[in-house]
């Protein structure tokens, strides 16, 4: 029966040592986003009725494409995304453990729309579908926001009963907006935009006993 | 004859344009850009390293191939180590004043050294290659220790994060949040932290217990309710006895401020008379951002000419 036990907790600790990466997540599904302006919102804040409003007041009519209009400019926000990653142990006996913390592009850089606008990309680009990725591109900068893939590697003791968490907390740069597209001078189709860019990011360790 | 002739004629006019549009001029010089960081590292295994980025203006030189590099070193006045090259990886494009670069990240292992600390302030990169030529290159102060992390004493940290003030040119860690545990029904004193370097002192003198966490931005005046010199030559180090408390650990920097951004915590406690040390690997505190524009005023422009 000991034996069976030891195997066990070496098969536990086996399997929860493996390198853990940290996936991307969507910033959306953050727990916090302050602006650091009173007055600016983030897209999904708007309600329907509002970007219908909002859409009706932009001016003018187009042959063929989109007219946009910007409702937050380069507003500063910080943030406090999920928890990155949890490390359980189990078992009866000390760990050293291997931690990788990845940071993707696409979590550096993230897109979302509402309506008739939508998201088309392959792999880790993503951009908005059709001619409004330029107009939007020429229109608030997210160009040059291209970041490496960063890796990080480190090593942590977790004791018996215990788990371990890393939280981000960070700052970025959100951009939004509304669009109409025209096709021979008839408004076909209107949606939201919003671009959102990580400037910084602060990670933290919490240690917990598992209950 | 004459078809025959221009025939020739054209196919020569359009192998000129081929090669004119195939061929790449030569290379006559690689410009080079490195980054003047603040390194402290626990190395804990033979197989860690420590990434050094480089950025090049060609990404079709030699200078960027492993296999062409005879050895190297870190090195300053005082000292001099060889390291080894383990791998360089190509990172990314930027553009530094409408000039586009190529990141290298240059890994350098450590095996064939048998020692436990390297300590280089203002060191420089020497790298040798095979034909005979070298690029001695700024890249900062590097502060590494080579152990392997402790365990089976009797602290541990329930909590650990940083907090951040901002002066017009630096964004510079002000202090550590630190929750410690005391494992065992002793006393037990923290005697110093420390981070590895030698320029960035752990001020335990002005040690304060935090009910409520501060902000990773909190300003260190509403922390310790008190002004704060960061630059100091002093401090004083008076033990802390662990009360499974949350502190706040004021940071002080001997010369100048630094960008910190990743670094091991190295404890040292007395235990009933027993004095222990407790290591934390190296935690990125701040993620790091090798965008160009992210270092200005850390850049070293070097010129290699063919």
């Amino acid at each position: 029966m000991k034996k069976f036990v030891l195997l066990l907790s070496l098969v536990m600790i086996t399997l929860i040592s493996n390198t853990l990466i940290v996936k991307a997540e969507d910033y959306q599904n953050y727990q916090e986003i302050v602006f650091d302006s009173n007055n600016a919102q983030l897209l999904k804040d708007y309600s329907d009725s509002e970007i219908s409003d909002l859409t009706k007041k932009i001016r003018g009519r187009k042959f063929i494409g989109w007219k946009l209009d910007i409702l937050q400019d380069e507003e500063e926000v910080e943030f406090i995304s999920e928890t990155k990653l949890k490390i359980y142990n189990n078992g009866y006996s000390t760990i050293k453990h291997d931690i990788t913390l990845e940071t993707k592009e696409e979590t550096k850089f993230q897109l979302s729309a509402s309506g008739g606008i939508k998201i088309s990309g392959k792999g880790d680009i993503k951009k908005f579908k059709g001619s409004i990725d330029a107009n939007i591109k020429a229109s608030v900068s997210y160009t040059n926001t291209k970041l490496s893939k960063e890796t990080y590697k480190f090593k942590i003791v977790v004791d018996p009963m215990t788990y371990v968490k890393i939280v981000t907390r960070g700052k970025g740069i959100i951009n939004n907006g509304i669009g109409k597209y025209y096709f021979f001078w008839v408004n076909t189709k209107s949606g939201g935009w919003e671009t959102f860019t990580v400037t910084t990011e602060y990670y933290e360790i919490i240690k917990e006993k598992i209950r | 004859m004459r078809k025959v002739f221009s025939f020739i004629v054209i196919g020569f006019i359009v192998v000129g344009f081929l090669l004119i549009y195939y061929i790449e001029e030569p290379i006559t010089q690689v410009n080079i850009l490195s980054i003047d960081k603040h390194y402290t590292r626990l190395i804990t295994t033979d197989e860690e390293t420590l990434s050094i980025p480089l950025y090049f203006s060609s990404d079709k030189s030699f200078l960027t191939e492993a296999s062409a590099i005879d050895s190297c070193f870190f090195k300053n006045d005082y000292n001099r180590f060889q390291v080894d090259i383990s791998e360089i990886r190509y990172g990314e494009a930027y553009y530094d004043n409408d000039q586009l670069f190529y990141l290298y990240l240059f890994d350098i292992s450590f095996n064939s050294l048998s020692i436990d600390l390297i300590d280089i302030e203002e060191a420089t990169f020497e790298i040798n290659y095979l034909n005979g030529d070298t690029l001695n290159l700024s890249i900062g102060d590097i502060f590494l220790r080579f152990s392997e992390i402790t365990t089976g004493l009797d602290i541990d940290i329930y909590r650990m994060y940083t907090v951040v003030n901002s002066t017009d040119e630096i964004d510079y860690v002000c202090g550590l949040v630190i929750g410690l545990e005391n494992l065992s029904n002793k006393d037990i004193y923290i005697n110093s932290i420390e981070i590895g370097s030698s320029l960035v002192m752990v001020d335990l003198g002005n040690v304060v217990t935090v009910n409520e966490p501060p902000r990773y931005n909190e300003s260190i005046e509403n922390i310790l309710l008190e002004e704060y010199d960061f630059l100091k030559s002093d401090f004083d180090e008076t033990p802390y006895l662990v009360a499974n408390e949350l502190i706040f650990v004021p940071f002080g920097y001997f010369e100048t401020l630094i960008e910190l951004k990743r670094f091991p915590i190295y404890i040292e406690y007395t235990d009933n008379n027993n004095d222990y040390e407790y290591l934390i690997d190296d935690f990125v505190f701040i993620s790091e951002n090798y965008s160009l524009e992210a270092y200005n005023g850390q850049l070293q422009e070097y010129i290699y000419y063919y």
